[in-house]
């Protein structure tokens, strides 16, 4: 049959740039992820975190606790019950609480998400349309990004609307207007460390056992590692070897940024506004960056090298 | 004459029975070697190093007094190195790493159809799949025991004897608890990652009987009570009400024969749909 019989033509119409097509990538990333139940389980148990918030939250607003208890339990979760200085903490808490699940969560969808492109060989078919391995990239970081933002930072952000809300005038919110800026920022570094880091281990690993090994270890058992070794030489800058403490501190820059933004960093003793407990947490904070900012950047270069259109076979 | 010679159908009968059986033991190895070399020659072998060699690191740094045995250290070793990172984390790694995927690769690779189709009975192909993992498990888990003992200098060698039996009895729990999760479950290893990693420590830190039911508090339990005599001390009694080393052997064993039954009669009776 000839190709003009099957109303094979060329597409008449204005291209657009490929970049759109990292949209689809995410969309079709989406679909894979909430059509499993398994998911809706992991998404499900990491949602516990945020009803204790959320209720922690209502309670203290709602109910005429006395104001010692008011307090204490406010700062077992982070927030001050004054609307200015300290609240931050907790937001920067509860993403870091969230830790756990969203690890099983991402140990979970790299196999899917990016392994199952290099296993299934459907990789070539992705980069034999009009994009090339960059928007295949960006659209996977992307897709694993936006993973992690719906645990974390839209959470955050909904318990920020939650604590105003239950207010009884817009006094929180107004001046706190940074605290969103700054979730978004912490949560922006979260998704990028944790999308560049699991895009290029799936694409090596490519299967879910050897990717929830790796992923879990250098999780759960670096973090377990790097406490002990704190306590035993009395030294914090162990904790520098466990990449959700870095990712905490760089949140703490993020958060610091957006009070300097703000104009309320005040010199001498209150330098760090509650944020940062001395210099020297504020100093391992830049240590911090600067790791992340190395890992990502060795990580990035050899996702680059593993995406390929065609396998080289030795 | 007549009557001495065998009848036909008796004549070919025996020799099918006895070449049946034959036939059916030598599937039965092939299958058990073939699981055994297509699981330590995997990726998870490779990726399972990473949290060994980390741990033997971390022995080398932290040193617990290697040359002098005191009371102090051996309680440091057991509560820092032996509860909260390789019975808490490395075992179960160790575990998953090859109990979820002995079935569940072959579930992942769609290659259990082919398996099922051979005219070996289920029970046998589970059991050469948990016979394969078993020794993989437990030569790992114990192999990498003795060299942090080693590493660990003269504690090492005294906690290697009195928590030998409990690592070898949770191994036993995780390999055939991870079984049952991965004839049950499709995606076996997360299953595994959620309970070891995330229900262990919430169902560990809560008040109550609620902890009995995971296998690190009996292989804690059991570690507590056999350190007890070198000055190993159990937390808070409102947190933790150990329970005894023998009433957790007792326990451990039996949810790993527990697992292992119905991981037998769920393998053998449950039709997958999910293999094409």
């Amino acid at each position: 049959m000839g190709i003009d019989n099957v109303r094979y033509h060329g597409w008449e119409g204005e291209l657009r740039t490929p970049w759109v097509a990292c949209a689809a990538i995410i969309r079709v990333a989406m679909l894979q992820v909430f059509r499993r139940k398994s998911y809706w389980v992991v998404i499900g148990l990491g949602l516990l975190n945020f009803l204790l918030f959320w209720s922690i939250i209502y309670a203290v607003t709602q109910f005429d606790i006395p104001r010692d208890d008011q307090d204490k339990l406010l700062g077992a979760f982070g927030f001050s019950s004054e609307a200015s200085g300290g609240q931050e903490n907790g937001y920067i808490m509860f993403m870091q609480r969230q830790s756990i699940i969203v690890m099983i969560l991402l140990a979970f969808s790299g196999s899917l998400l990016v392994g199952a492109d290099f296993r299934f060989n459907s990789l070539p078919f992705y980069l034999s349309r009009r994009i090339d391995r960059r928007h295949y990239i960006v659209g996977k970081l992307l897709a694993v990004g936006t993973l992690v933002s719906l645990l974390t930072t839209v959470p955050a952000l909904l318990l920020f609307l939650e604590y105003g809300m239950f207010t009884s005038s817009l006094d929180y919110w107004r001046d706190n207007w940074q605290t969103p800026v700054a979730v978004i920022a912490y949560g922006l570094v979260m998704s990028t460390v944790l999308s560049v880091l699991l895009v290029t281990l799936s694409a090596y690993l490519q299967k879910m056992a050897p990717i929830a090994i790796t992923w879990s270890s250098l999780f759960v058992m670096l973090s377990t590692m790097s406490g002990q070794l704190s306590r035993r030489a009395a030294d914090r800058n162990w904790h520098l070897l466990d990449p959700w403490r870095d990712i905490r501190y760089v949140g703490k820059l993020c958060f610091y940024a957006g009070k300097r933004l703000a104009g309320e960093v005040s010199q001498g003793a209150n330098a760090y506004y509650g944020i940062f407990a001395n210099d020297d947490e504020f100093r391992r904070s830049l240590w911090a960056l600067l790791i992340l900012v190395s890992v990502c950047t060795v990580a990035i270069v050899a996702l680059v090298r593993r995406v390929r259109a065609v396998e080289i076979v030795n | 004459m007549a009557s001495a010679t065998p009848t036909p159908a008796a004549a070919t009968v025996a020799p099918q029975f006895g070449a049946g059986g034959v036939r059916l033991f030598r599937a039965w190895t092939t299958l058990l070697m073939l699981s055994f070399n297509r699981l330590f020659w995997s990726m998870n072998t490779l990726m399972v190093l990473f949290p060994l060699v980390g741990c033997a690191l971390f022995l080398v740094w932290r040193r617990y007094d290697r040359w002098t045995f005191a009371e102090g250290s051996f309680r440091a070793f057991s509560e820092e190195f032996m509860i909260f990172l390789f019975t808490s984390f490395v075992v179960p790694v160790c575990a998953l790493a090859y109990a979820t995927t002995s079935v569940g690769g072959d579930r992942e690779d769609r290659t259990l159809l082919f398996l099922l189709v051979r005219p070996v009975p289920r029970w046998l192909i589970l059991l050469a799949k948990l016979l394969a993992t078993l020794p993989l498990v437990l030569g790992l888990v114990l192999t990498s025991f003795w060299v942090y003992c080693r590493l660990a200098g003269p504690i090492g060698e005294k906690a290697f004897w009195i928590y030998l039996t409990p690592v070898f009895y949770m191994t036993l729990a995780y390999v055939s608890l991870f079984h049952l999760f991965a004839v049950t479950f499709r995606h076996s290893t997360i299953v595994a990652l959620i309970y070891s990693l995330f229900m262990e420590f919430l169902l560990g830190n809560m008040p109550g009987l609620v902890k009995r039911i995971a296998v690190n508090f009996y292989g804690r339990s059991m570690m507590y009570d056999l350190g007890g005599a070198e000055g190993l001390r159990s937390p808070d009694p409102e947190w933790f009400v150990p329970v005894s080393a023998w009433g957790a052997g007792c326990s451990l064993l039996g949810i790993s024969a527990g697992a292992i039954v119905l991981t037998l009669l769920i393998f053998s009776l449950r039709e997958y749909r999910d293999l094409t």
